[in-house]
């Protein structure tokens, strides 16, 4: 840091939140290893010391999809687990706290989302992520709270997991066995590949389970927040924010979409310290 | 109070893992299926075993465990022919019946189990077992009702020797 013109600043300041990228990172590798644990599992070839728990075991809208079944009949829906919904519970708890860091920080189909995009950023420099009209991408946003209120609805109907056949986390991590639908992995590969042209499509337009997280960003105790009397007005952090979130119009982030990422905060990109920050009152 | 990627990043880890492992500890963190059947809840069954929530992924044993039938039963009324009957997931039945005109599987024996037991079970759709299975339901005491569907619903079973 130093001070420049009364004002202190980063000259050698990461331009991303590293730390962010290996807790992801991590958490991908791990659910990758449960998942093949499991399979071996299956046939007596189970990585001693390593959990080999299914994929719904350690999904945390698994328990959220049962909440209807488990209030009515007391039971979980078919492939749910009472793992699914401590996980449903913590996720939410860090939510309330912290907004959506389950969907920047630990879900690895936004992780696989990202570095998909990280050759989309290179492909497309400046035009990447503004490929949809701005309309069009308002109204996108909120089919996610639609296909949130479907899944809901069918699963309280038919008992059965419906969303498993188009889920692409699940195809993610089980395309080598035969439970993953072949609609689960063309969802997954069109994600995959949208996700050259825009930064996390899936959690933007479709993702279920991002739609309900998404609503404690109304009420979430910490918040990003911007320093208006600090504030350069260079855009920075709304160029950077993955979620195309007008961060530099707002002096309290409350947008439904954001996802805790903190790429836009003064410990990344934006130039002056203590300018937007993740904090729970507003910055002085 | 303003937090930065380090101390976010601890906490979400902490939080994360350590509910994981609290809950463990009070013996919330089940992964896998505790292959307890949902009860009825109002009726004269109430509190009985419900057969309607048997699971594809139970064994024989399972079922043994919640309905009292023996792995054996299970095994002679649905052609199965192992040393190890406890062992056998429901599922597994599906396959034996591949040539079957109509499908025999999860389904049918929860048929089974409901009618050997003389539990109600939800009679408005079409499910089918083997003869085998119909010659052991036949000796129980079956409602006029039950005996008259199992009649219209019984297919040969090729995989049992007359």
């Amino acid at each position: 840091m130093i001070t420049l013109f009364g004002k202190r600043m980063r000259i050698f300041r990461p331009r991303s939140i590293w730390l962010r990228k290996i807790v992801q990172g991590g958490f991908f590798v791990l659910i990758a290893l449960i998942a093949i644990n499991h399979t071996l599992a299956e046939s007596g070839q189970a990585i001693p010391l390593l959990a080999n728990a299914s994929l719904h075991a350690v999904c945390p809208f698994g328990g959220v999809v049962t909440l209807y079944q488990f209030a009515t009949l007391g039971t979980f829906v078919q492939k749910i687990h009472q793992s699914s919904f401590v996980l449903m519970i913590i996720s939410l708890l860090l939510a309330i706290l912290f907004g959506p860091v389950f969907c920047g920080w630990v879900c690895p189909l936004g992780t696989i989302q990202e570095w998909v995009s990280g050759f989309g950023r290179k492909l497309f420099r400046r035009r990447f992520n503004h490929f949809v009209p701005a309309r069009l991408d308002g109204v996108l946003r909120f089919l996610r709270y639609g296909v949130l209120a479907w899944v809901l609805y069918m699963t309280a109907v038919t008992g059965t997991l419906i969303f498993a056949t188009y889920d692409p986390y699940l195809a993610l991590f089980n395309f080598w066995t035969s439970e993953v639908s072949i609609t689960g992995v063309a969802i997954l590969g069109f994600t995959l590949g949208l996700s050259l042209l825009v930064e996390r499509p899936w959690c933007k337009y479709a993702c279920p389970y991002g739609a309900l997280l998404g609503l404690t960003n109304l009420f979430r105790v910490f918040s990003i927040r911007r320093n208006e009397s600090t504030c350069k007005a260079d855009g920075a952090c709304s160029i950077m924010c993955p979620m195309n979130i007008p961060v530099d119009s707002v002096t309290v982030v409350r947008d439904h979409q954001c996802i805790s990422c903190l790429e836009c905060t003064s410990e990344a990109i934006c130039p002056v310290a203590k300018t937007v920050q993740f904090s729970t009152r507003g910055v002085q | 109070m303003t937090l930065t990627s380090k101390p976010l990043a601890a906490l979400l880890v902490v939080i994360m893992f350590g509910g994981i492992f609290f809950s463990s500890a009070m013996g919330w963190w089940q992964t896998a299926p505790t292959k307890q059947v949902a009860q009825f809840t109002s009726g004269e069954f109430a509190g009985q075993a419900n057969p309607a929530d048997i699971r594809g992924s139970y064994t024989f044993g399972d079922v043994e465990k919640n309905f009292g039938i023996s792995s054996a039963v299970l095994a002679e009324a649905f052609g199965v022919k192992s040393d190890n009957p406890a062992a056998f997931a429901v599922k597994g039945i599906e396959a034996l019946y591949t040539g079957s005109e109509q499908e025999i599987g999860t389904a049918s024996v929860r048929l089974f189990v409901a009618f050997y037991n003389g539990l109600p079970y939800d009679l408005s759709t079409d499910i089918y077992v083997p003869e085998s299975a119909a010659i052991l339901l036949h000796a129980r005491n079956l409602s006029s009702e039950q005996a008259a569907y199992l009649d219209a619903h019984t297919v040969p079973n090729p995989n049992v020797a007359p």
